[in-house]
């Protein structure tokens, strides 16, 4: 399998030269990105079981199989580039998500399980790795893995709508009901996960993410999150969830989305 | 120590809260603030932010003012009977419950913070023998109603935009019940400084829009915006004149009196003009369609950061698209009696909004992006 990923994706060669601040961000990200397709796995072979049919257990299962081949790949990009995987620095809401994951499995809630892992967690997934995919980004080894992870989330993100469009079908009211079931559960700590990267990497890291020296400037954790907060959206409106459901769903995320004061004309209240 | 009035002050981390210990700390000199924080909040941080206001205020010696005000540690709630001791030791003669909990959506938390924690301070005002307690409500209070909202307790409504205003109506029958003598205050929507639109609360309100529309439509150009734009006119108050409503009502109403702060109507921009008046500053699109329903709007059609845009601020959009209508006899007495209240008008919300498009590295950049082509168009 090892081999097979080698070939998969050629990782050019750069002179690009990444600072000590760049290096311990991409450390964080690539830490907690890693985590995530860990607990990607695990949420597909767990729902397996709940699969409605043959086809669909062997494409889950083939699903949990490319969130394997994205470890390595993460693995891959910071041996070569020459950073740390660090459980340290991995985030602890990702335990509060796979447990609402795990929940929903007992529960015997389908709907719920795709909602929370193709939806919500493949929101952020491809906020984030759009994010170190763009154009503006001159590190083209992480743009490059960045770009390929991004590719296949896209599609665990279509399959998941489809096969939320099919559960909607079948029922759309306990479609509706899961909805308002995980998004109460999952997005707050998804969104509080992303909202204390910043103070967690200023306090814990001594990393202020602000002044660090970045390939691009488009790499920020604002810019992340409305990437997600926009996909999420998009795929709740392209698996047919009625607006005035979801309208006062994402409404609600205005207490964690973008906590914090304001402060226009008292700027040195501002922490940066 | 015990020299002057003593107030307990909630929610002084917060905005509001804020703007009354500056406005106590400037205008009441014999006045001694104590403020229960709750575990997280950093007192250092909102000493700066007070500090910060009174200097912007015009206070020569804002050092000196601030050491009327003391922090103490706000205990579970359950236990608020835990500052008795420290109530009786401080001298305290008036409560002014400002503390809140905002989130819309959370219902358990709004019940308990909104109705229990008011009921706990009752209950603790009662037992320190306090003289009066001032409890700043919302002007939305009464809920979706099809008559002029009063300055009485309100009835049950036909609907409530959401669980917050609900439980604010709830919280304001027990401050009536209490049988401690009291003053209810009812803002609108406060927003910054009328004359230099400061602005340091959350982003509630008309900030949570433009925080939005900075967050979500400054980071490409949009030929086209489509906007849920009412013509209804919005009900806005800016920063100092809820101080200075505030100071006079609290100095100068009866006992057991309730004031809507709330704007003259005949000022108020509709929904629409204030869309315009950021629109020409900002965005620029080549068209820009309104909407009078939110249900009007092709959401699934229009762009992602407008979609998302249009759902994170749908609530609020729809709260202030209502026509409310407030009587304000109070407040329109205590204007004829001296205070200043400026209106906020189109003209001093374009100061705020100013305020927000100078500090904006975002939109900075957007500017710069597009220079050409906003110059192309004249």
């Amino acid at each position: 399998m090892q081999n097979h990923l080698d070939s998969a994706i050629e990782l050019p060669k750069g002179p690009l030269q990444r600072s000590d601040g760049y290096m311990k961000l991409l450390s964080f990200v690539v830490s907690n990105a890693r985590k995530g397709e860990i607990m990607a796995i695990e949420n597909y072979s767990e729902m397996v079981h709940l699969m409605p049919d043959t086809d669909a257990k062997i494409e889950t299962v083939h699903q949990a199989k490319e969130e394997c081949k994205h470890i390595l790949l993460l693995e891959k990009l910071a041996r070569r580039i020459g950073f740390d995987i660090d459980d340290t620095m991995v985030e602890p809401q990702w335990e509060s998500i796979r447990q609402s994951f795990h929940e929903a499995v007992r529960r015997k809630d389908l709907p719920a399980c795709l909602i929370i892992q193709d939806l919500m967690v493949e929101s952020l997934a491809i906020g984030l790795y759009k994010v170190f995919a763009s154009a503006a980004n001159e590190d083209q080894e992480t743009v490059g893995v960045a770009a390929a992870l991004l590719k296949d989330e896209l599609e665990h993100l279509d399959i998941g709508v489809r096969r939320i469009q099919a559960e909607m079908e079948k029922d759309a009211d306990a479609v509706n009901d899961a909805l308002l079931w995980a998004h109460a559960r999952v997005m707050p700590a998804l969104f509080e996960m992303v909202n204390q990267s910043c103070d967690f990497l200023c306090e814990e890291k001594q990393l202020n993410c602000t002044m660090v020296e970045k390939p691009s400037a488009e790499i920020d954790l604002e810019l992340l999150k409305i990437t997600a907060l926009e996909h999420y959206v998009g795929m709740l409106d392209k698996a047919n969830f009625d607006p005035k459901i979801t309208n006062q769903l994402i409404a609600s995320m205005a207490s964690y989305e973008a906590p914090g004061r304001v402060s226009a004309g008292l700027e040195f209240l501002r922490k940066h | 120590m015990r020299a002057g009035r003593g107030v307990l002050l909630t929610g002084a981390s917060g905005y509001l809260g804020s703007l009354i210990a500056t406005t106590l700390l400037l205008g009441e000199p014999d006045v001694r603030i104590l403020a229960p924080v709750r575990p997280g909040h950093d007192p250092l941080a909102l000493l700066a932010t007070l500090r910060s206001e009174l200097i912007a205020s015009g206070a020569v010696a804002p050092e000196a003012m601030l050491e009327r005000l003391s922090f103490t540690a706000l205990p579970a709630f359950g236990s608020l009977a835990a500052l008795l001791p420290e109530l009786a030791a401080f001298g305290i003669e008036e409560v002014v419950h400002c503390a809140a909990c905002l989130d819309y959506f959370d219902e358990a938390a709004l019940q308990a913070i909104n109705v229990g924690l008011t009921e706990e301070l009752l209950a603790l005002a009662g037992s320190a023998g306090v003289r009066r307690f001032t409890y700043v409500s919302t002007a939305f209070s009464s809920g979706y109603v099809d008559h002029r909202i009063g300055e009485t307790l309100h009835g049950d409504p036909e609907g409530d935009p959401t669980d917050y205003t609900k439980t604010k109506r709830l919280a304001e029958r027990r401050v009536a019940e209490s049988g401690i003598a009291y003053l209810i205050l009812r803002p609108s929507i406060v927003i910054g400084h009328s004359g230099d639109g400061r602005y340091s609360g959350k982003r509630y309100g008309l900030y949570q829009l433009w925080s939005g529309i900075e967050r979500l439509l400054c980071r490409e150009w949009h030929e086209t915006i489509h906007a849920f734009a009412p013509r209804e006119r919005i009900n806005l108050i800016h920063q100092d004149a809820f101080q200075n409503a505030f100071l006079a009502g609290w100095q100068q109403l009866p006992d057991n009196s309730i004031l809507n702060m709330v704007a003259a109507e005949a000022c108020a921009p509709t929904v629409r003009d204030l869309w315009v008046l950021w629109l020409e500053a900002v965005n620029r699109p080549r068209q820009t369609v309104f909407y009078d329903r939110m249900a009007d709007i092709p959401s699934r059609a229009i762009p992602p950061p407008q979609r998302a845009l249009l759902a994170l601020a749908s609530v609020n959009l729809e709260i202030i698209g209502h026509p409310w209508r407030f009587d304000r006899a109070g407040l329109d007495r205590l204007i004829a009696a001296g205070v200043t209240f400026p209106e906020a008008t189109l003209a001093t919300i374009e100061i705020c909004q100013n305020r927000l498009i100078d500090q904006s590295a975002a939109i900075e950049k957007f500017l710069a992006k597009h220079e050409q082509r906003f110059a192309l168009a004249g």
